[in-house]
């Protein structure tokens, strides 16, 4: 229901409505009344401010979802900011605080709410920069394909320390519009990119580190000079999905001379059990030798399965199976949260899956 | 030609919390009560977490006759029941059990060892081990030499850098009774294997927030240059345990308070707290300063021993409202025993950081409340421009790190009472780890197997240190033990000790902090 100066209603239920300059405030008040229902009275720890970029109203809940889990895990101040087509102009605000857990381990974080109508860029921009807590590291999750076409894209990045994108939503010029957001922002060095879809291939990359950690498949890299990345497609023309293609830019980053022979190739008969554009196998093999490493996703339960045949008659000399669960939205982002600074080696297979392209 | 160094180029990036070599650990003890609450639950967490390695077994070694199937049970069990376990997974538990094996023996018996050997060569080709493996002493501590001796004679100690994979060995405590018997362990140890194979654990190194005394010490600006003796009064280390000895009366009896908490945990607190900056975390670095501060603790003469170490042993009493028995009425314990439950010392380190402040340590059974922290009190504002003002504790600032139960750090500094008048009254500024990390620690054996498993011994205990702590406290034993005249018990349960423990700072101008 809107409220009575026709604010429109709660986005997601649990928040208060407040103006803009009442935000700390009202916070404020907020702590003060919980301190009377907490055991013993807490100084709040804040670890750093996120701030989410919400692409339209359908996002919400979902975005609610994914803070609510982060919020219990970190102490963080979480400013989401988006458009409202309902709103005229001018911001609007709503605030909650609340902590996750029990005594002392309770996570006390902060929820800020700022939607605007679509010109209000600037109004939104001013009051999130009245925001930031001081001093800690800012965080923008940037939701949504038009990531540098939208007004707030620079407002909001130009405030961040880091910036956490999702790859999979840009469409098929991906690796490009990646390459161009990780070239704008992270020149100068302060701030640096992490991609959503990167982080999920990292099972993938936990794995093949973990078989070529033993010395006897170790010995074998020199040998293996073909790779093929499968991923999961609806049809055998589908374009490569990036994910897979950023796998394909790491090993051939790893491994000198794989460049000329690494292919990213659709499996369409994956789809049925797993999403489209999921990595779903990587086979590396020889031209010299019957030497060969086979990664092969498997379900129940989710596991990425391995194999090593030695050079010689192709005996497999070595098996492992690698739990290796879907993460979800919130522990993907968790990921990029415990991680510091830029990642050199994301930034590497990029340039190389470019290449490959 | 010079030999290369193969290098997975796979792993630059990826995180190295996990162990990645293949291993088979191997529990001897593997019927008793660490391996059920502590080494069961914590092998589970790490396998849960994908953080042992995918090639991976358990072998379990005792007396007691039971089956594989027994010892997984004992496994589930041991899960179930663990309050330290972070996530119920039945297919990780599952995927361990199925690694989870169990062989029957005495620790006497060659021909137990040579089966041992033999069902390891299979694992290792059934999970693909390459021979690596670590042996873990869950047992009475008298048995530790005498299982190396039995590993080497069957062949299973190989030294590091062969191709036979490694093989390294956790110690548990008490590491010797005194300096002579931690010598002849040594001794003993390194005889069959080499200081890099011998992981001598003490599982408060293993804690978070004993850790980060050092992160706070070395990685913040504000801290290092006050501590030391121009801004530092005196450091008060506290382990005090509001249970008693939990029926475990006749090893209580043979160890006592200096034992089993003094010469170890202790210490291992003080070494952290007034070490030097090491210069790398790694294990040289950091063990060597740790040894060096603990060298540097002025020698406790016997003559001295009065006037720096008290002792106590509880009487009857009451703890958290509940009336407790005295330590001579527990089960298995001698009703005239002279044990020490209690005990506080005064100890100084002679380097320039630290000379003339005082160190004062105390830890008992049976106190008032289950508390470990350090405490630093600085010295007092040279001068006070509010002599006319009310001031409710006058004292100086002190930083206290509190280890368990609520791991945290709190300040302590005086503030202006809000109104028209001068009045001023000390707070305390107060952070937890739990309200700003949240997450759930891995219990200290999880990270300590972790480290063992990856070839990390920075947490682990050295022989010399190991040796240089059983120095600053074996006059004391060799007093105490000689002196019979003792009136025990001298302090009631539910109480911080016997009076003389607060002569022992009232000497000195100074109070144990109320905790
Ligand atoms: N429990 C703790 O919380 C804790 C904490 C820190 C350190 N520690 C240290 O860890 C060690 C083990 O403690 P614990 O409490 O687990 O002791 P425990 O319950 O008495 O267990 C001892 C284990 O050793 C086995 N054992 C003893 N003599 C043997 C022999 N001759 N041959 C084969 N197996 C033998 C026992 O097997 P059978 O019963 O089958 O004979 C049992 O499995 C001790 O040194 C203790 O000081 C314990």
């Amino acid at each position: 229901m809107p409220g009575p100066d026709g604010t429109p209603p709660a986005p997601v239920a649990g928040l208060t409505a407040v103006p803009v300059t009442g935000i700390e405030t009202a916070i404020a008040e907020r702590w003060r009344a919980l301190a009377h229902t907490m055991a013993r009275p807490r100084a709040h720890a804040r670890v750093m401010t996120m701030l989410v970029r919400v692409e339209d109203d359908a996002a919400t809940f979902a975005v609610f979802d994914t803070v609510k889990q982060l919020a219990g895990k970190h102490p963080i101040r979480v400013i989401s900011v988006g458009y409202n087509a309902r709103l005229a102009n001018g911001v609007r605000a709503w605030v909650n605080a609340g902590c996750a857990g029990d005594d002392p381990r309770a996570v006390c974080s902060e929820e800020i709410v700022l939607q605007g109508g679509q010109t209000a860029g600037d109004c939104l921009l001013s009051a999130v920069r009245g925001l930031l807590v001081p001093d800690l590291p800012v965080l923008l999750w940037w939701r949504g394909p038009d990531v540098g076409a939208s007004p707030l894209w620079s407002g909001l990045a130009g405030l961040s320390d880091r910036i956490i994108v999702d790859s999979s939503d840009f469409g098929a010029q991906a690796l490009q519009v990646l390459h161009r957001v990780v070239g704008e922002v992270g020149a100068g060095g302060r701030r640096a990119v992490r991609d959503l879809n990167w982080q999920r291939t990292a099972p993938w990359r936990a794995a093949l580190a973990t078989c070529f950690d033993d010395r006897a498949v170790l010995a074998m890299l020199d040998a293996l000079d073909r790779a093929v990345i499968t991923f999961s497609a609806e049809d055998a023309s589908a374009p490569p999905s990036v994910r897979a293609q950023l796998v394909a830019g790491w090993l051939c980053r790893c491994v000198n001379g794989l460049q000329r022979h690494c292919s990213v190739v659709p499996g369409p008969h994956w789809s049925r059990d797993v999403g489209v554009g999921r990595v779903v196998s990587i086979a590396l093999t020889s031209s010299r030798s019957k030497a060969s490493l086979l990664l092969v996703r498997k379900v129940g339960p989710t596991r990425i399965d391995a194999q090593a045949c030695e050079g010689t008659g192709g005996h497999i000399v070595r098996r492992w199976s690698f739990p290796a669960a879907t993460l979800t939205e919130a522990e993907l982002l968790d990921g990029c949260l415990s991680s510091l600074g830029s990642d050199p080696v994301f930034e590497a297979a990029l340039q190389a899956a470019l290449v490959l392209s | 030609m010079a030999a290369t160094t193969l290098v997975n180029p796979f792993r630059e990036g990826i995180s190295l919390e996990g162990a990645t070599h293949p291993v088979q650990l191997v529990i001897f003890g593997a019927s008793g009560d660490l391996t059920r609450r502590k080494l069961l639950p914590a092998i589970y967490n790490l396998v849960q977490a994908s953080l042992a390695p995918p090639a991976f077994s358990v072998l379990g070694f005792a007396r007691q006759k039971m089956t594989d199937d027994d010892f997984r049970n004992l496994l589930s069990q041991a899960v179930a029941e663990s309050g330290e376990v972070r996530v119920r997974d039945a297919q990780a538990l599952e995927r361990l059990r199925e690694r989870t094996h169990y062989l029957p023996g005495d620790f006497q018996d060659a021909g137990a060892f040579a089966t041992l050997k033999t069902m390891l060569d299979a694992f290792d080709k059934q999970y693909g081990t390459g021979g690596n493996r670590i042996f873990y002493t869950a047992t009475p501590a008298s048995l530790y030499g005498g299982i190396a001796a039995q590993l080497h004679h069957a062949g299973l100690i190989t030294p590091p850098g062969g191709d036979g994979g490694f093989v390294r060995m956790i110690v548990e405590k008490p590491f010797g009774r005194d300096l002579a018997s931690a010598k002849a362990l040594n001794a003993e140890l390194l005889r069959y294997m080499s200081e890099e194979q011998i992981y001598r654990i003490d599982h408060y190194l293993g804690k978070e927030t004993v850790q980060n005394i050092l992160v706070l010490r070395f990685a913040n600006g504000i801290f290092e240059p006050v501590w030391n003796r121009r801004y530092v009064d005196s450091v008060q280390i506290t382990v005090a345990e509001s249970i008693g000895i939990e029926g475990r009366g006749n090893f209580y009896e043979e160890t006592g308070v200096v034992r089993d908490v003094i010469q170890n945990h202790a210490l291992q607190l003080m070494s952290l707290v007034a070490m030097e900056p090491p210069l790398s975390f790694d294990a040289r670095d950091f063990r060597a300063e740790k040894i060096r501060v603990l060298e540097a603790i002025r020698p406790i003469a016997p003559d001295d021993v009065p006037r720096v170490a008290v002792r106590g042993q509880y009487g009857p009493g009451s703890v958290a409202g509940e009336r407790v028995c005295g330590y001579r009425e527990e089960p298995n314990v001698n009703p005239v025993s002279l044990t020490p439950t209690y005990a506080a010392l005064a100890l100084g380190i002679d380097n320039w950081r630290w000379a003339g402040v005082p160190f004062y340590i105390r830890s008992g059974k049976r106190l008032p409340k289950r508390i470990t922290e350090i405490a630093l009190q600085f010295k007092e504002a040279p001068h006070l421009p509010f002599r006319k003002s009310q001031i409710e504790t006058p004292g100086g600032n002190v930083l206290a790190l509190q280890i368990q139960p609520d791991e945290g750090i709190s300040l302590k500094f005086d503030a202006k009472v809000p109104g028209p008048t001068m009045r001023i009254r000390a707070v305390e500024m107060d952070f937890t780890y739990g309200e700003t990390f949240g997450s759930k620690d891995a219990s200290p054996y999880e990270r300590l197997i972790l480290d063992c498993m990856k070839g990390d011994q920075t947490l682990f205990d050295r022989a010399d240190g190991v040796e240089a702590a059983w120095a600053i406290v074996d006059p004391i034993l060799a007093v105490w033990e000689a002196d019979t005249k003792v009136a025990f018990p001298n302090y009631a349960a539910g109480t911080w000790g016997p009076p003389e423990a607060d002569e022992l700072l009232a000497r000195d101008g100074r109070s144990w902090r109320r905790l």
